[in-house]
């Protein structure tokens, strides 16, 4: 039997999946981590996953 | 009786989906639709440019290059480095969690079946040239790639560097500009750009000569699904009770791969071209 296909494996991809899912569902819950910027396309008014037009991150002032 | 292919359970139902082109161009609309892009806050399984005006999803390598340049920036801290966090981390996080949960539904199925720039190489390499296969091994720089180009080169430069190179962003950028969306070929990386375009030159011209150069050389996502092909839920299942050995399921893989000997192969699109060749190789699920 391969390690693939050893109960260990399984237990430790079982957990990682169901991480994973957490994650995703926490991501995309509009009530946890949504991000506002990804909400929509530059039509509908959000930034739609687009990076500034210059390409580089610029940091706003501390204030 | 040995010889007679009997279809399994998820075979049966996986067969109402067996036209490739079809699906494939129903992910290209799809992907594409300018009216759900209200679904945008979804990270996409497979390269998809949410530079595109029109995008439904957002390309997981994007948010890992925000959350790479971010994390460079080091402003985790304090209450602006909390929203910094909430914006840019955690779809970040989304985008890895997105990809481990298709990668371990679907393997590279996604890649053989969604994906829109794959679907432009498979239409390339329909064009009748003398073809060559890649070797097999030739998949080994995508885990790299994403490593390099959209991980640590964004976390040192500040840039958005593989987006800005990447030739199915090149494709958003030649379509938009045309269609008078002013994007970045005038941006102080325009140059970047321009290399993009030049880039999908190349990746197009090379997909007349072998079946999809770019998810087989460069691919990052590609390279993070392919690996979880040995464990995910959409397999190919390989009768070796009754396998002969005959080699027709080589011959008629496009990747040049041998299913028989390695159906797992990271490679390996799922495209299902060795199953309708060969009656003791089925898709299966598990």
């Amino acid at each position: 039997m391969s390690f693939l296909e050893s109960k260990a494996f399984r237990l430790v991809w079982v957990i990682l999946l169901a991480v994973s899912a957490f994650v995703l569902g926490y991501t995309i819950n509009p009530r946890t981590g949504r991000s506002p910027g990804l909400q929509s396309a530059p039509a509908f008014g959000g930034m739609g996953g687009q990076y500034p037009s210059s390409g580089r991150f610029v940091m706003p002032p501390r204030r | 009786m040995p010889g007679e292919k009997i279809p399994s359970r998820s075979g049966r139902i996986l067969s109402f989906v067996k036209n490739r082109r079809t699906i494939q161009s129903v992910s290209l609309i799809v992907s594409n639709a300018w009216l759900l892009s209200f679904l945008r806050f979804i990270p996409c399984g497979y390269l998809q440019c949410s530079n595109c005006a029109a995008s439904t999803f957002t390309c997981p390598l994007i948010l890992l290059e925000r959350g790479a340049v971010m994390a460079s920036m080091g402003v985790f801290g304090g209450a602006m480095g909390s929203a910094m966090a909430e914006k840019v981390l955690t779809p970040a996080l989304g985008a890895v969690a997105m990809l481990v949960l298709f990668g371990a539904l679907f393997g590279t199925w996604g890649c053989g079946w969604l994906c829109p720039f794959g679907f432009l190489q498979d239409l390339l390499a329909k064009i009748p040239v003398k073809k060559f296969h890649l070797p097999s091994w030739s998949g080994v720089l995508r885990i790299p790639v994403l490593l390099g180009l959209v991980v640590a080169v964004p976390y040192l430069t500040r840039t958005m560097f593989f987006c800005d190179v990447c030739p199915s962003g090149a494709i958003t950028r030649l379509w938009q500009q045309a269609a008078g969306i002013p994007l970045f070929l005038k941006a102080p990386e325009g140059y970047l750009a321009a290399g993009s375009l030049v880039f999908l030159a190349g990746v197009v011209v090379l997909s007349l000569f072998t079946l999809r150069p770019f998810c087989t050389l460069l691919c990052p996502i590609g390279g993070v699904v392919g690996v979880m092909n040995k464990v995910s839920g959409v397999r190919l299942a390989v009768d070796r009770d009754h396998c002969v050995a005959c080699g027709r399921c080589a011959q008629s893989c496009p990747q040049g791969i041998d299913p028989s000997e390695s159906p797992d192969h990271s490679l390996c699109s799922r495209c299902l071209e060795c199953t309708d060749n060969c009656k003791f190789i089925s898709v299966d699920l598990r």
